[in-house]
């Protein structure tokens, strides 16, 4: 009777085993591997099967999984903390002294988070780059480059807010100087700071704030994103990879996902985990003194990931510094698929040899210019002392800032008439300039800069 | 269409500022020299007096500070404090002053003044050394009048009253009724603005007042920047200047938690980086040379002679400034 009514198996532990895992193991025939392939969870990530080409792991350097799994280290490590964590300034600090010395393994989960955080901001921004360097955001996957971008974004805003919680030196003033960027938003920026920071200036509200969109709002949102970044991957699948100038195949072979991609993800993952862990066992995360509102270091500088606008602001009428210029660039990120293209170069690094080429040449151009600009501006030109009858608003701001726009339009003009690009291939180079020059400012901003944010030559900043 | 005119508003903007720029340079005067046209010319007709009269005022930095809005700025000169005259050893030295640990075991920071100034009396000091201080002390601050060493050299930063020997000498009683024609500026319209910076360039500082947002102009870049006080995001500032149509001029820029001070305007409103006026440039383009001995000179202690000497007119802080 009994074997009628449960038709299960008659071992405890094969019936508990059969509940997780439904099929055997894939069998040598197609339709049952492709039965076991479609139970499984992986392929509600996956589809189940995917293009040979994309499994070179030179193409996507697996950097969006790595974000993945870089997010999942936070959440696991993040929660971990909230047990040790309380969000006051009397509290806050000493909790994470307590952490580091009374708590059993608290200074790795510590390391293990503030590392993987900070590595996903170069990650996500790594991924960007493969992205666009392949065409990848090409037709139809457009909107998702635009959700890739917001997931920058709230990348960013989380390290941000968690950067405040350990309420130390770094802690507080990198905040100070972080969200007085926000006050030149016309019209709202002061009553957004206010907002923000809850009350004028960095305290216990701004405190409760931080964490609050630390461990709730930023993770969830980044959750959802994240769901909807890999549906569309699987909707759309990603493009193929092939080579320079090689027109797209007809046809591309495919493989399950199971085991062929799936076994490289795992085998990855494990390595990177390897890797993160040993980092965070022998590097600790910064700790400094505990935060005085009394005293700012010197220089007060803001968390690596916003040293190019600080840069930016030493430069710039901090409206164009904090407000134009990185609008202008957001902007440009996300409007960037919508371009209308004359080449279809997806799936190929570079859009062609000859973008290869101008990529490079974008490249030199940024590593070179950007120090000499620096150079010109910190030490030659003083441009409100020579236009004084101006306001700072145009003689800092708008007057350079054309200028340099004026300088990117002969840059893009000269690519095409001078190395014959394509549109296509004239605006690589110039993202790559842009990109080259914004983290030459953010290098610059971080290594070069002493005290009082004066600058110094590599072998000053040496010694 | 939209690309042309977008090139087009880049090219009319850096045309129009070339322009601009060049118009600024030939203009005789500007709004903001208006204040320095006019001495300048008095200067050629009787350099020594001009020179002191322009200087005199700001004689007591911290004077400018605190005369917020009411006082005067001729009045705060006791504000040095009282006579300090202690010995002890140098613990830490710095640009701008010295910690000291006094016989008592105690420690003290004894301010002295512009690098530019006592670094150039060639009196060396030293981490170690003991020094006999004759200053004076205002209950926050010590200001150094002279420091004596071992060896009987001395450094002399201030006279008998407590007045900064670099800003250019003690003014006679003659500056008072001189200086009448020559003010441009009542003492009732400096006033202070106390904040915390939230940004620095080259040129502005922008402060958080109590009031909000504010961005000031630091004038000549190399000029501030030589005076060797740094200003960081964070720091706690005052700033002494004044309203000139809507547009804030500063004279003096305090950073609260050291005292240090950047000095870009005399009491007339007159930026300090723009030199000692036309007529004097043929006595003041000798250079470096020449403004230092202002700086030297001045240090022997006869501040009253020195500001003809030296240079044209040398105001001080150019002297000082010439001898870095
Ligand atoms: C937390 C941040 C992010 C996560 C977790 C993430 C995750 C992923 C994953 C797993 C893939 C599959 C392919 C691969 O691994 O490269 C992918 C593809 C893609 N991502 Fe992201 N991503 C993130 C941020 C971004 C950003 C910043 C952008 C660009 C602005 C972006 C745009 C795209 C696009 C367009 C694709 C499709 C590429 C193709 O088909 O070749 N993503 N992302």
């Amino acid at each position: 009777m009994t074997e009628q009514l449960d038709p299960r198996s008659e071992q405890i532990t094969r019936r508990i085993r059969d509940s997780i895992e439904r099929d055997d193991l894939p069998l040598s025939d197609d339709r049952s591997r492709m039965r076991y392939v479609m139970n499984n969870l992986v392929l509600h990530i996956h589809p189940s099967k995917v293009a040979r080409p994309t499994l070179q792991f030179t193409y996507t350097w697996g950097l969006g999984g790595l974000a993945i799994l870089l997010f999942t280290i936070l959440v696991v490590s993040g929660v971990m903390l909230m047990f040790v964590y309380t969000p006051s300034p009397e509290t806050a600090y000493n909790d994470m002294l307590a952490l580091q010395t009374d708590v059993q393994f608290g200074q790795l989960v510590r390391n293990l988070h503030h590392w993987s955080g900070n590595l996903l901001v170069v990650v996500a921004f790594l991924h960007l780059l493969r992205v666009f360097f392949t065409g990848g955001f090409h037709p139809p996957r457009e909107f998702n480059w635009v959700l890739g971008v917001l997931l920058l974004l709230l990348v960013v805003g989380a390290n941000f807010t968690g950067y405040l919680l350990p309420w130390d030196q770094l802690a507080y003033w990198a905040v100070t100087v972080g969200s007085s960027l926000l006050t030149y938003i016309p019209l709202i920026g002061e009553g957004l700071s206010n907002l923000i920071l809850g009350g004028p200036e960095v305290g216990a509200a701004t405190l409760t704030n931080f964490y609050g969109l630390h461990i709730a709002i930023i993770p969830l949102a980044m959750m959802m994103l994240i769901s909807f970044h890999i549906w569309r991957v699987r909707k759309d699948t990603l493009t193929i990879p092939r080579g320079a100038d090689e027109p797209p195949a007809d046809r591309v072979e495919k493989v399950t996902t199971i085991p062929h991609l799936v076994r490289i993800e795992l085998v990855f993952a494990l390595v990177m985990i390897a890797l993160i862990l040993l980092w965070a066992s022998w590097v600790n995360a910064p700790l400094e003194a505990a935060a005085n509102p009394d005293h700012s270091p010197n220089p007060a500088k803001a968390a690596w990931y916003f040293m190019g606008l600080q840069e930016l602001l030493l430069h710039f009428h901090p409206f164009f510094a904090a407000i134009i210029i990185p609008g202008l660039g957001l902007t440009g990120l996300m409007m960037l698929p919508y371009l209308r293209f004359d080449q279809l170069t997806e799936g190929i690094w570079f859009r062609s040899s000859k973008g290869r080429r101008m990529a490079l040449v974008g490249a030199l151009t940024g590593l070179l210019v950007t120090p000499g600009l620096v150079i010109l501006d910190e030490y030659f030109v003083d441009l409100p002392a020579l236009l004084p009858s101006l306001p700072t608003l145009i003689s800092n701001g708008w007057v350079p800032l054309a200028g340099l726009l004026l300088l990117l339009v002969i840059f893009y003009a000269l690519t095409k008439r001078l190395f014959r690009a394509t549109q296509d291939e004239a605006r690589l180079s110039l993202f790559t300039l842009l990109v080259t020059a914004f983290i030459v400012l953010t290098i610059i901003g971080v290594a070069f800069r002493g005290e009082g944010m004066a600058l110094m030559w590599p072998w000053e900043a040496l010694a | 269409m939209a690309q042309k005119t977008v090139i087009s508003l880049l090219v009319v903007t850096i045309v129009g500022a070339f322009i601009i720029g060049l118009y600024d340079a030939v203009r005789p005067s500007l709004a903001s020299d208006a204040a320095v046209e006019e001495p300048a010319q008095v200067a050629a007709v009787l350099p020594t007096a001009t020179a002191e009269i322009l200087v005199e005022p700001l004689a007591t930095a911290d004077a400018l500070v605190d005369a917020a809005a009411t006082t005067p700025l001729q009045q705060s000169l006791d504000n040095v404090g009282d006579t300090w005259t202690r010995d002890g050893v140098i613990t830490v030295l710095d640009d701008f002053g010295m910690t000291l640990e006094l016989s008592d075991g105690s420690s003290v920071y004894v301010e002295l003044g512009p690098p530019s100034f006592w670094q150039a009396q060639n009196v060396p000091l030293m981490v170690d050394e003991s020094v006999f201080v004759n200053g004076f002390s205002n209950g926050e601050q010590i200001h150094a009048a002279t420091v004596l060493l071992p060896d009987g050299a001395q450094l002399t930063l201030r006279n008998e009253t407590g007045q900064p020997l670099w800003s250019g000498g003690t003014g006679g009683g003659n500056v008072q009724g001189q200086s009448e024609p020559l003010t441009q500026v009542s003492p009732e319209d400096w006033v202070t603005f106390s904040g915390i910076i939230s940004s620095v360039s080259n040129s502005t500082v922008t402060l958080k007042t109590s009031d909000g947002p504010m961005t000031v102009q630091l004038g000549q870049q190399r000029f501030w920047q030589d005076q060797g006080v740094t200003l960081a995001v964070g720091d706690e500032i005052s700033v002494l200047g004044i309203w000139q149509s809507s547009q804030f001029q500063v004279a003096e820029i305090t950073k609260t938690q050291t005292g240090e001070r950047i000095m870009l305007r005399d009491p007339n409103n007159r930026p300090l980086w723009a030199g000692p006026g036309q007529n004097a440039q043929g006595s003041g383009n000798s250079g470096g040379q020449g403004q230092s001995n202002g700086g030297q000179g001045s240090s022997g202690g006869n501040g009253q002679g020195n500001g003809g000497n030296g240079q044209g007119n040398g105001n001080g802080y150019r002297g000082g400034r010439g001898s870095n």
